[in-house]
């Protein structure tokens, strides 16, 4: 099956922006990544005392939109920072919860009256006020949203069937998903440690990342050069648990095993990992035995950003991928805040410190509840 | 490259069905809790008395279409995946948990219902009962009867990233706008789609033509209620009778 499957002669990677708790570019949550610093502090938002953990990484000073949902000045902030999106670009967003905080203070009714404001109603206001001309989809697959948003886009340009697309992720720290993490016993009283072998949880994390992908062909008719080309991509589930992941890490190596397929490529070909690690025990124990099954004993760097910007669920694999961007653009591996006492498989593969980035691509990983699986591989937009 | 439906399976307030019976899908105003009552997974799934309303219909309008393709109902890993539309989605189980939430400020948030207040959970215990390893997600849209999601899973097969694809549509009957007070009419409605060099028979070809336009049975269809008429057209006359599955023979390629 997998040896018949179709290798992806590459979507370029156009555009990215990012709005996170450590900064609102990617260019400023970049320089506090590689930093070591943390966003992850007390939440003011709402009241913590029932829950098992009181920290999570919000955004300053983000204010309601024009639905009243913090959500849509988020996504304004985040598509700000790009240039001319085309207006035939296909737009798929990738959010969990979407305008959850308009439930807890309205009932989802919106700011202007007592029209509902759910996602669908999200994506078509991003559409509209973003001139697309068409209304778009959201995708909703827990935590991989994002990086299944990116597989999608990319098969659409690979299909032939789109020349654009614009990949938007956001999500948003509010009480309802609090309350919902802290029920499930995963959320880490201290920042989270992805990797750590003293990790305790999670920690959540709230932003925005933009993608817009486009054919080659479409780009370089518009003089438009690549900053990154997505190479491969792969889904899977592990038709196991549905809010547990598969210890054995089999659905997360078929998904990277389809990745490598899909991109023509090897596991050598892999120079880096920006892995989902969330700091969970589970989660990340998975991540290593799939990445062990995949990758060997070989001394590959592995990271996770979320000990940085906490777990932004929907909008996490988007983020990364941004910030994959910027490390080919600096030749650099952001370090893995709080690890500081890698897990075994992690030894020697996980730094608290920024490393060098070796040549060959990234692969960026993502799984979520429902058992589902992510795995993009890109390569910097400098190869030829 | 040419696809099949092969199996139709749906679920409304007052009913559920496969193709066999696809004449009789009416959906009517109200809640799925009547018929799902009565329903029972066979083989049994564990979990499935824990799920809210809108996921047991949904999950069990999967697994129906999945019967009715004939794939192997255990839990036995195949190559399969799922994309299921909806508009309202998870909303009911959200008010309740907020509702919970608020109730209780905060210090009864029950885990359970916490995990169904993601739309993608329904389609997660549908690829554990029945073994699908390969994408599952939801798409949320207005129309959740567009094609999109039909688009997307011949993408999938297109590039062989799976064998089957279940893909379909599921909404909640109670709340809807603009004021939450009147029922919408409940359903979930799920098709499974295969590579015709896998399968040869169903109810007809499928196939995505020029400028992405969707056509089955030779003729193009505008949204997923299209490509059900069409499998109902065939049964008009029979009630609820079985539907005698199309041969490629039957209904050529146009």
């Amino acid at each position: 099956m997998e040896t018949e499957k179709k290798i992806s002669p590459g979507v370029w990677v156009t555009q990215v922006s990012a709005v996170t708790a450590l900064g609102n570019t990617l260019d400023a949550t970049w320089q506090r990544l590689v930093q070591g610093d943390t966003a992850i502090r007390e939440v003011k938002r709402f009241p913590t005392a029932p829950y098992a953990s009181r920290i999570a990484a919000c955004i300053d000073g983000l204010h309601p939109g024009e639905s009243g949902s913090r959500i849509e000045s988020l996504i304004d902030n985040t598509l700000d920072a790009l240039t001319a999106i085309p207006k035939d670009a296909f737009l798929i967003l990738a959010t969990t919860k979407g305008p959850l905080d308009l439930l807890e203070e309205k009932g989802f009714r919106s700011a202007t009256g007592t029209e509902p404001f759910l996602i669908p109603d999200l994506v078509e206001s991003v559409s509209r006020r973003w001139g697309l001309s068409t209304p778009g989809v959201n995708i909703n697959a827990a935590c991989a949203s994002s990086t299944v948003a990116l597989t999608l886009g990319g098969m659409r340009i690979a299909s032939e069937k789109a020349d654009a697309v614009l990949v938007v992720c956001a999500d948003l720290v509010t009480e309802f998903v609090f309350s919902g993490f802290s029920a499930l016993q995963i959320l880490s009283a201290n920042p989270c440690a992805p990797f750590d072998r003293k990790r305790k949880g999670l920690s959540l994390g709230e932003g925005a990342a933009a993608v817009l992908l486009m054919s080659p062909r479409r780009a370089r008719s518009q003089g438009i050069s690549p900053l990154a080309v997505l190479r491969g991509w792969g889904i899977s589930g592990d038709a196991a648990h549905i809010v547990s992941p598969d210890r054995s890490g089999s659905g997360l190596a078929r998904a990277v095993k389809q990745a490598l397929s899909a991109a023509g490529i090897g596991p050598e070909g892999i120079a880096a990992i920006n892995a989902h690690g969330t700091g969970t025990i589970q989660n990340d124990r998975m991540e290593l035995a799939a990445f062990q099954s995949v990758f060997k004993d070989r001394a590959i760097l592995i990271h996770s950003v979320k000990g940085a910007l906490g777990h932004t669920l929907g909008a996490a694999g988007g983020i990364e991928l941004a910030v994959s961007v910027k490390a080919f653009q600096e030749q650099k591996i952001p370090p893995t805040v709080g690890c500081t006492d890698p897990e075994p498989l992690g030894k020697g593969r996980i730094f608290p410190t920024p490393r060098t980035l070796p040549p060959g691509c990234i692969l960026s990983t993502n799984s979520g509840f429902g058992g589902v699986n992510a795995a993009v591989i890109i390569e910097s937009g400098e190869i030829p | 490259m040419n696809f099949v439906v092969t199996g139709l399976g749906w679920m409304t307030a007052a009913a559920w069905g496969t193709g066999k019976t696809a004449a009789a899908f009416q959906p009517v105003s109200g809640s799925f809790s009547d018929a799902e009552a009565r329903f029972r997974p066979a083989p049994p799934y564990p979990r499935f008395n824990r799920m809210d309303a809108v996921s047991k219909a949904a999950f069990t309008a999967v697994i129906l279409a999945a019967k009715d393709a004939g794939m192997d109902p255990s839990g036995r890993k195949k190559s399969a995946g799922i994309i299921a539309a909806t508009r309202f989605g998870c909303l009911e189980t959200d008010r309740a948990y907020m509702q919970e939430l608020s109730s209780r400020e905060g210090a009864g948030a029950h885990p359970h219902r916490f995990a169904y207040t993601l739309p993608s959970a329904c389609i997660g215990d549908a690829a554990i009962h029945l073994g699908f390893t390969g994408p599952g997600f939801v798409v949320q849209e207005k129309n959740a009867l567009s094609l999109n999601g039909l688009r997307f899973s011949l993408d999938i097969l297109h590039r062989k990233e799976a064998v089957s694809m279940v893909v379909g549509a599921y909404d909640t009957g109670l709340l809807a706008p603009p004021a939450f007070e009147n029922k919408t009419p409940a359903y979930a409605l799920f098709w499974v789609i295969e590579r015709a060099a896998v399968r040869k028979k169903g109810y007809g070809r499928i196939a995505v033509r020029k400028n992405d336009h969707v056509h089955f049975r030779g003729r193009r269809v505008y949204d997923l209620s299209g490509i059900l008429d069409r499998i109902r057209g065939a049964s008009k006359g029979s009630g609820t009778s079985p539907l005698p599955p199309l041969s490629f023979t039957q209904e050529p390629m146009q």
